[in-house]
């Protein structure tokens, strides 16, 4: 199997070795580089597949790079930054960067988020025309088999996890109270105000999402209620 | 040196009083020359120097005209007693005439009693007959008791007649210097007394007379000589003047002092007063002179080193120089017209009262002159010296009242004190009101046009007065805005009345001024909050290395159980540091209030139970429980969101981290008012010694030793997000029970 390359870039050497750790368990190959610049160049000369790059920077700073990257090239960069505010987010995305990791990080996440993005660019295949399939970005729900994925790996989900998952997912991008989760699931009215369901909520959070405090797919309205983002599905 | 000590000696106080004394003795001196030239002049009718001798003086011509008249009388009228007693002296005119005015006869009488009185003979009824058509009786009664009345008042009349007499002969007695000569001439008696013997009277030869410088001739109503103004007059009531007798009788008078005097008589007496007098004049002028000279120049002196004890020395003020010189000069001026009228009356009281002796009224009003001429001379010093200290120390037009008023129009108009325009205002208000109404009490001509004048200047004072009105609720209405935050508000000054115009810019300068503060202030909040950002940022890069390297140190294997002991701490600190600085991060946020939001319709009671199931897995590790008692109406709540779960998982961490295990979390949500209300009990594992409300200031932590995890800044978000939301957050402590009100504010329907 073909080793995939990944450029890790960030001015603090120990956080680039110990991302080099986790990334070597997983079979990756991992090239290091201190700033943008250095990035860049090795960018020029070598095979990558994936990049972990930081903001705050000497010399060329990790935004700049993204800029100077997506100029050429469409692979898989994450910011891995200390940097945390909402607005730095949405900057760090709109630069090119495809997703975006605050310091400091769950090693365990990040792996998970590097994984994600690997399978993004490298599936090759066509969407399945399952027509009992509900794919929504890299989660599917097979109608089926009864058979949620994400990124590919199978979940486990009891009956009423899969009942409330199906329900957001056939309806995506619609918002869904408690109550009408609780009707349409269960299948009777709720009297008693319970957190049953939000409870089931964010057990399926657990499950499909990488990090469940910030979730890609099953969000919660505040207040509204629950609903899964519509994102275009990717190839397997 | 010797110079230097005259001239000190020169201002010394010493010398001063001896100037002030010295200007009293002098302002005495001329006054007592001046009375006794007044005094004089009142005697004699006119000034010494005016009369070449006493015959000039009205003194002698009052003499001689009371002899011309005495004699004439005497010697022509009266002649002797029984010629009185007959009647024979008396004018009937005269006497008529005084009779009617004494016993007040109706005029429809008078003409026929004079009729009647004149026929003496015929009696009263005989004359009456005369009048056929009149009630006899009657008028009979009535004319008899008027010519009884008529006979007393005559037998009057013939008494004051000798008594007059009797005086007169003896005035004649006491001049024995003045000589006459009475001569009948060719013009022919009248004939009023027949049996009067016509011969010459006198008392020295007409020669005599005639040899004299000064002599007067009364030649019927002809007088040469000494004019004598009183001849004309009559003395008393019951004979005529003395020209008239003359003429009556055809006589010249002749009459005059015989020089040189021969006897010693009240007439020598006063001419000898009167060459004396006249011989005096020239040294009291003088010495009139002499002291005013001295006065002035004393005056002159005290000017000159007033407010000063040398040379050249500083000028002291005195207190009196407070007193505005203006004020003072109007002071002196009343002072002296004061005392100029009241001098007059007291001279003319002199003037009247002077008899040649001593009078009571004479002296009172002497003495009242001469403390007059004093207190004058004190007031006029204490002037003098009052403002030359004002001038030497260059403050005379300072400490004016001119200057004063001045200077506080001056003042009200350039420093533009509300307080000063408003009496300029109300000042000129007034007189222009005053100036018209007066105009109109004192036009002849139509008043129509002042009325109409009236009410123009009126509605424009209004008109001024609402403007400046409208102005000031303007400026009002701009300080209202500002002190409600709004800092943009622009008020609109295009019509702006005058008197507030400083004010409006003065409002306009602070509210700029604030403008600047707010966003200085908002730049250092911004450099706090960058500050702090770039510390946590600088935090976090070595923590995310430490936190790593924690984790794949736990992977390493084999390892001894302390170790895997001491890399659980490792982690664990490793991820409560973290979230320290993840919530500083957030606190320092809202207390700069750099955070957007964004408020929707929320129903209260779903957030509750979303954020309850997203706490449950925690609050049952906990071993606690939850107890709900929601209200069955619907909450809907304006809120941000996700605002709403930070303060909720708040709330719950809080209450997991600080509750006694096994028991419960109770939770109550109602609406109250216009309020969302949740309140979130729970029992305190620790004692709660700290107060409700230090428990929401940051880094405050029910438990002192800050043992456990948190920092101390969860209940300090929360409230700082609820308030931001337009919400409450409380906290309330009853023993162990922790209680948490959060209160937000309903969402209203358009």
């Amino acid at each position: 199997m073909e080793k995939f390359n990944i450029l890790v870039c960030d001015d603090d050497k120990s956080i680039v070795d110990a991302i080099e750790i986790y990334l070597k368990q997983e079979n990756y190959n991992v090239i290091k580089a201190s700033n943008g610049e250095e990035a860049l160049k090795i960018l020029e000369g070598n095979e990558i597949h994936l990049i972990i790059i930081d903001i705050m920077m000497p010399k060329m700073d990790g935004l700049t790079a993204t800029l100077k990257i997506r100029e050429t090239m469409n692979i898989p960069i994450i910011i891995l930054s200390a940097k945390s505010e909402d607005t730095d987010k949405i900057i760090g995305l709109n630069f090119g960067a495809d997703d975006y990791i605050t310091k400091p990080f769950n090693p365990l996440e990040l792996i998970a988020r590097v994984k994600s993005q690997m399978r993004r660019y490298t599936s090759l295949g066509s969407i399945e025309e399952k027509s009992n399939s509900i794919k929504i970005g890299t989660l599917e729900l097979d109608k089926d088999t009864k058979e949620v994925t994400v990124d590919g790996k199978p979940v486990k989900l009891t009956a009423t996890e899969y009942g409330i998952l199906s329900l957001l997912m056939e309806n995506a991008g619609k918002v869904f109270s408690i109550e009408e989760i609780y009707e349409k699931v269960w299948h009777e009215m709720s009297f008693a105000p319970e957190n049953t369901v939000s409870v089931h909520i964010r057990r399926i959070r657990e499950k499909i999402e990488i990090n469940p405090k910030e979730p890609r797919y099953l969000k919660v309205v505040w207040g509204i209620g629950y609903k899964i983002e519509k994102i275009a599905p990717v190839l397997n | 040196m010797d110079t230097r000590l005259k001239k000190s000696r020169l201002y010394s106080t010493k010398l001063k009083a001896l100037a002030v004394i010295a200007i009293i003795l002098c302002a005495v001196l001329i006054c007592r020359g001046m009375l006794n030239i007044i005094e004089n002049s009142s005697i004699w009718g006119g000034f010494t120097y005016e009369y070449s001798d006493y015959t000039d003086t009205r003194e002698y011509k009052n003499i001689l005209s009371q002899y011309i008249y005495d004699t004439v009388n005497t010697k022509l009228l009266y002649i002797d007693e029984d010629n009185i007693r007959s009647g024979a002296a008396l004018d009937k005119e005269i006497v008529l005439s005084g009779f009617f005015s004494q016993y007040s006869i109706p005029n429809d009488d008078q003409w026929k009693l004079a009729e009647l009185i004149d026929r003496y003979n015929t009696d009263v009824y005989t004359y009456l007959r005369g009048y056929d058509e009149l009630d006899i009786n009657d008028e009979m009664e009535k004319y008899e008791k008027y010519i009884s009345d008529y006979d007393s008042y005559k037998m009057y009349a013939i008494n004051a007649q000798l008594n007059d007499y009797k005086l007169a002969n003896l005035r004649l007695a006491k001049y024995k210097n003045i000589g006459y000569y009475l001569q009948a001439d060719s013009r022919a008696d009248n004939g009023n007394s027949a049996d009067f013997e016509r011969k010459d009277y006198f008392n020295t030869s007409l020669e005599k007379i005639i040899s004299q410088d000064k002599y007067t001739v009364i030649d019927g109503s002809y007088i040469n000589g000494i004019y004598i103004q009183t001849i004309g007059y009559s003395f008393n009531n019951y004979a005529g003047s003395a020209e008239s007798i003359l003429e009556d009788r055809g006589y010249t008078l002749y009459a005059g002092a015989i020089l040189p005097l021969e006897y010693e008589d009240e007439l020598s007496e006063n001419w000898a007063n009167f060459d004396a007098k006249k011989a005096d004049l020239p040294v009291v002028l003088v010495e009139v002179i002499i002291g005013f000279a001295v006065i002035i120049a004393l005056f002159a002196y005290l000017a000159i080193t007033a407010g000063q004890t040398e040379k050249g020395g500083e000028v002291v003020l005195k207190r009196i120089d407070n007193i505005f010189a203006d004020v003072q000069t109007l002071i002196v001026i009343f002072a002296i017209v004061m005392s100029v009228s009241i001098g007059l009356f007291m001279i003319g009281e002199l003037n009247s009262n002077y008899a040649g002796g001593f009078t009571w009224i004479a002296f009172t009003a002497k003495v009242v002159l001469y403390i007059l001429v004093i207190i004058d001379m004190i007031i006029l010093m204490s002037y003098t010296v009052s403002i030359s200290r004002l001038v030497k120390a260059r403050k005379l037009v300072e400490k004016s009242l001119v200057a004063e008023i001045g200077r506080k129009l001056a003042g009200a108009i350039t420093r533009r004190s509300l307080k000063g325009w408003i009496v300029l205002c109300m000042c000129l208000y007034w007189l222009i009101n005053t100036f018209f109404i007066t105009l109109i009490y004192n036009s002849t001509g139509s008043k129509t046009a002042i009325i109409v004048l009236i009410i123009i200047f009126n509605v424009l004072s209004i008109l001024f007065c609402v403007r400046a009105v409208t102005t000031l609720s303007k400026i009002m209405k701009t300080v209202r805005e500002i002190s409600k935050g709004n800092l943009n508000y622009k008020a609109e000054y295009s019509n702006v009345s005058g008197t507030f115009e400083g004010f409006a810019g003065d409002v306009e300068l602070m509210q700029e001024r604030f403008k600047d503060a707010v966003k200085n202030e908002l730049k250092g909040e911004k450099m706090r909050m960058d500050l702090i950002t770039n510390v946590s940022h600088d935090l976090k890069t070595p923590l995310t290395s430490i936190i790593t390297y924690v984790d794949l140190l736990k992977n390493e294997k084999p390892c001894t159980p302390d170790a895997e002991n001491y890399i659980n701490i490792l982690d664990e600190k490793a991820n409560k540091l973290k979230q320290l600085i993840q919530d500083l991060i957030e606190a320092s946020k809202l207390s700069s209030g750099n955070i957007s939001v964004d408020k929707t319709k929320v129903d209260f009671k779903m957030l509750l139970l979303q954020a309850a199931g997203e706490c449950e897995d925690s609050i049952e590790d906990a071993n606690l429980s939850i107890k709900y008692d929601i209200a069955p109406e619907d909450i809907k709540i304006s809120a941000d969101g996700k605002h709403m779960w930070r303060i909720l998982d708040n709330l719950f961490s809080n209450a997991v981290k600080y509750s006694m295990p096994n028991t419960r979390i109770h939770i109550e949500l109602k609406n109250e008012d216009e309020y969302g209300v949740l309140t979130m009990k729970n029992i305190s594992i620790n004692p709660l010694d700290v107060k409700p409300e230090n428990l929401t200031e940051r880094f405050v932590r029910g438990d002192q030793a800050r043992s456990t995890e948190g920092s101390g800044l969860g209940l300090s978000i929360a409230k700082s997000l609820a308030e931001i939301q337009g919400g409450a957050f409380e906290i309330e402590i009853d023993g162990d029970v922790f209680k948490a009100i959060l209160k937000m504010p309903l969402w209203q329907d358009e």
